[in-house]
């Protein structure tokens, strides 16, 4: 893939601004509780959408305090008219907006609450990337954003870019966990070409982590207890691969491109189990939706190689 | 905290990193195996044995991915080897030594009538499926989902984009699915250069399929009557199944066949062989690679043929094979598994009827490598003529234990 934005061909474009619209929507989602500021800005309700003409919308909602996002068609159970929507023009202004460099975003307000939307984006989107570069940060905190960002890039480019879909036709079926370490984890279910963001079989709060049927102790961390009534739970949903990281920093290293998964694997920084395939079909999905997010969106402004 | 009984391999693994995709690549890469439970290098081997970086010996089941078949060192192969590598290995012109090889293969692989060398068996496959489309005039190659017959664009799993159109004339079928079969020859009618198969099936991940007894004669009546060729790939079976070809196993009756790994017990040799009808499509063809017509590989191949005999050939393989399976099976049973071993008795391979996702294979093989043995938990093993009765004996001993720790867990 070329590595600037404007050498991109228009169906490229299109995905990137597809993962892009997940990746920020999940990301505002996932760092507004993390935030002071950002927090008391979603304590009360708002519906806000990103919207980029002929792509499925992403959308943010606050609700009781908690925001949550969907994206890449996925609707919300309660299908209300969003109070504010950011319409960028075209995919390459969805590009460039939402990599922090100047394009066209136009704001349609559409409901009551669109003022308190917008204060919201502003500031969740300025905290998100802050959170993630902050030394502060706990290596917990920084890879559940980037595993969220990570899983929104992998199901839009499944998708939505035909390149990948040799790949996820040759690998197997079924259903994935990701652990991060420390109770981060998310699941995603492969079907044919289409991955799917799904709840983590047997997730609750304070349970031990994932595990396989057999109770064999994925991440070889030796987590006591949780094995058997994992397994048992885990028999209504059967997990068909783990990929398990050694703690945060492995997938944080792993997820922000700076350690080819494979490379991880030899160190024993991550682990596989189960269905080797599938978690693979995985990895090649990973692999292009890095080069998407790597692609510069501006060749003047210092960027480039 | 027991020290790493892998340190080594992985201290080797993180600087080769650096400067080697992937550190170790493809089928060698630790991934493929399960990290923290096996070497990732290898230091020396002998017989049925060998020996990582970091000291620790494990009885062996995956023969160098099925290339050793009378043991690592074989002594008789070399000291062939070397002293043919001695007096010259690589030369301008191929060594006599040539001539004679070729003449023990023709005569010894039923049915063929000539043969070329080269040196990976992705060569000989490759050669094997241009040669077809040359004789035929046709494109399109028929294999079946799943088969591995090599690291070459038409055939691997780099299903990129970019490569699509080396891949374009290649038809997949489900093995054994024999209206698939024939309903692919219906769709390219006219188009079919060649079918290319293996003599059993053997996909990585999952159980192995022998052959439907009635899929050989089909092959045969299909490309028959559509004048395409049939390609046996017996670069992984050849010299385990039957001492003539497995091809003769299982009565087919192949136009071309392709043998590799065992042929020189290691040595890196290949060769595709042929019948009289596909000899001036093969006589046309510009064949070469530098070291393709090496000698030292040879000397070796003669050497390893005459060896497998004197070992007990394919008959002990069978043998061992034999009770490697009925003992795994027995000990899986009492434990209360369903542990199946699939394949052929000298290339078998371990799963769980129970647990498609393969977690209880990798528990499995992990367990085993910790008591020195190696068994892919990924990959079909191998049985070798360096292996003994006590080798199998005390793999089917552990595997006991192991069946018996992992009843406990559930
Ligand atoms: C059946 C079969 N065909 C072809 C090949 C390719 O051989 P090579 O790796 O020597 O190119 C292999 C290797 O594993 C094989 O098992």
């Amino acid at each position: 893939m070329r590595p600037f934005l404007d050498d991109l061909a228009p169906a490229e474009l299109r995905v990137l601004a597809r993962i892009r619209l997940a990746v920020t929507a999940r990301l505002v989602a996932a760092a507004a509780p993390l935030d002071p500021a950002v927090r008391e800005l979603s304590a009360r309700p708002f519906r806000l959408a990103l919207k980029v003409p002929g792509l499925p919308r992403a959308l943010v909602a606050g609700l009781d305090g908690r925001v949550s996002a969907w994206a890449g068609g996925e609707a919300p159970p309660l299908r209300l008219p969003a109070d504010l929507t950011l319409l960028f023009p075209s995919a390459r202004d969805c590009a460039r907006v939402l990599d922090g460099v100047p394009g066209r975003v136009l704001p349609v307000p559409g409901g009551l609450h669109a003022g308190r939307a917008l204060r919201f984006f502003r500031a969740a989107a300025a905290a998100a990337p802050r959170i993630l570069k902050s030394p502060e940060t706990p290596p917990a905190v920084r890879a559940a954003l980037l595993l969220e960002a990570a899983v929104s890039a992998l199901v839009e480019t499944a998708a939505a870019d035909p390149y990948v879909a040799p790949k996820l036709e040759h690998a197997p079926d079924g259903l994935v966990v990701v652990d991060a370490g420390e109770g981060v984890r998310r699941a995603l279910r492969k079907e044919g070409t289409r991955l799917r963001l799904v709840p983590v079989p047997g997730e609750d709060p304070g349970s031990a982590g994932a595990e396989p049927p057999d109770g064999t102790d994925p991440a070889g961390a030796g987590r006591p207890g949780g094995g058997r009534a994992e397994a048992a739970r885990a028999d209504a949903v059967r997990i068909d691969a783990i990929l398990a990281f050694r703690d945060p920093g492995a997938a944080v290293a792993v997820l922000s491109g700076k350690k080819s998964a494979v490379t991880a694997l030899g160190a024993c920084e991550a682990s596989i189990r189960g269905l080797v395939p599938l978690v693979q079909g995985l990895f090649a999905v990973l692999d292009r939706a890095s080069r998407y997010l790597a692609v510069k969106a501006d060749k003047e402004a210092g960027h480039g190689r | 905290m027991a020290a790493d009984r892998f340190a080594r391999s992985k201290a080797v693994f993180e600087r080769a990193a650096r400067v080697i995709p992937g550190g170790i690549y493809g089928t060698k890469s630790p991934g493929f195996l399960l990290p923290g439970k096996f070497p990732y290098y290898i230091e020396s081997a002998s017989g049925s044995r060998i020996t990582d970086a970091d000291g620790n010996v494990f009885v062996d089941y995956l023969c160098g991915f099925g290339s050793q078949i009378v043991g690592y060192g074989n002594p008789a192969v070399e000291r062939a080897g070397s002293e043919r590598s001695a007096r010259g290995d690589l030369l301008n012109q191929p060594s006599p030594l040539m001539a004679d090889l070729a003449e023990r293969l023709v005569s010894r692989i039923r049915g063929m009538d000539w043969t070329v060398f080269a040196k990976n068996g992705t060569d000989a496959t490759t050669l094997a499926v241009s040669l077809a489309r040359v004789h035929t005039g046709k494109r399109v190659v028929i294999a079946a989902e799943g088969a591995y017959h090599g690291a070459a664009n038409w055939c691997s799993s780099n299903l990129f984009p970019e490569l699509a159109p080396d891949r374009a004339d290649v038809a997949l079928f489900r093995y054994n699915d024999l209206e698939g079969l024939e309903a692919l020859f219906r769709r390219h009618r006219g188009n079919v250069a060649c079918v290319i198969l293996t003599p059993h099936h053997h996909p990585a991940f999952r159980p192995q399929v022998l052959p439907d007894p009635e899929l050989y004669p089909t092959v045969r009546r299909l490309c028959q009557a559509e004048d395409a060729l049939f390609v046996m790939d017996d670069i992984r079976d050849g010299f385990r199944l039957h001492p003539e070809g497995s091809h003769v196993r299982f009565g087919a009756e192949p136009d071309l066949v392709c043998v590799a790994k065992a042929l020189a017990n290691g040595w890196p040799l290949a060769a595709l062989l042929g019948t009289g009808r596909v000899r001036s499509a093969a006589d046309s063809f510009f064949i070469t690679g530098t070291y393709w017509m090496s000698g030292a590989p040879m000397a070796a191949a003669l050497a390893c043929l005459d060896e497998m005999e004197r070992m007990g050939g394919v008959g002990r393989m069978e043998a061992l094979g034999t009770a490697l399976r009925e003992g795994l099976e027995s000990a899986g049973r009492e434990a209360g598994f369903s542990a199946r071993v699939s394949g052929p008795a000298a290339i078998p391979y371990l799963t769980f009827d129970e647990d498609p996702d393969l977690y209880l294979n990798q528990r499995f093989c992990g367990a085993m490598a910790d008591r020195g043995f190696f068994l892919h938990p990924h990959h079909n093993w191998f049985v070798s003529l360096a292996h003994s009765e006590a080798d199998i004996a005390a793999t089917v001993e552990a595997a006991r234990e192991v069946f018996v720790e992992m009843s406990g867990e559930r």
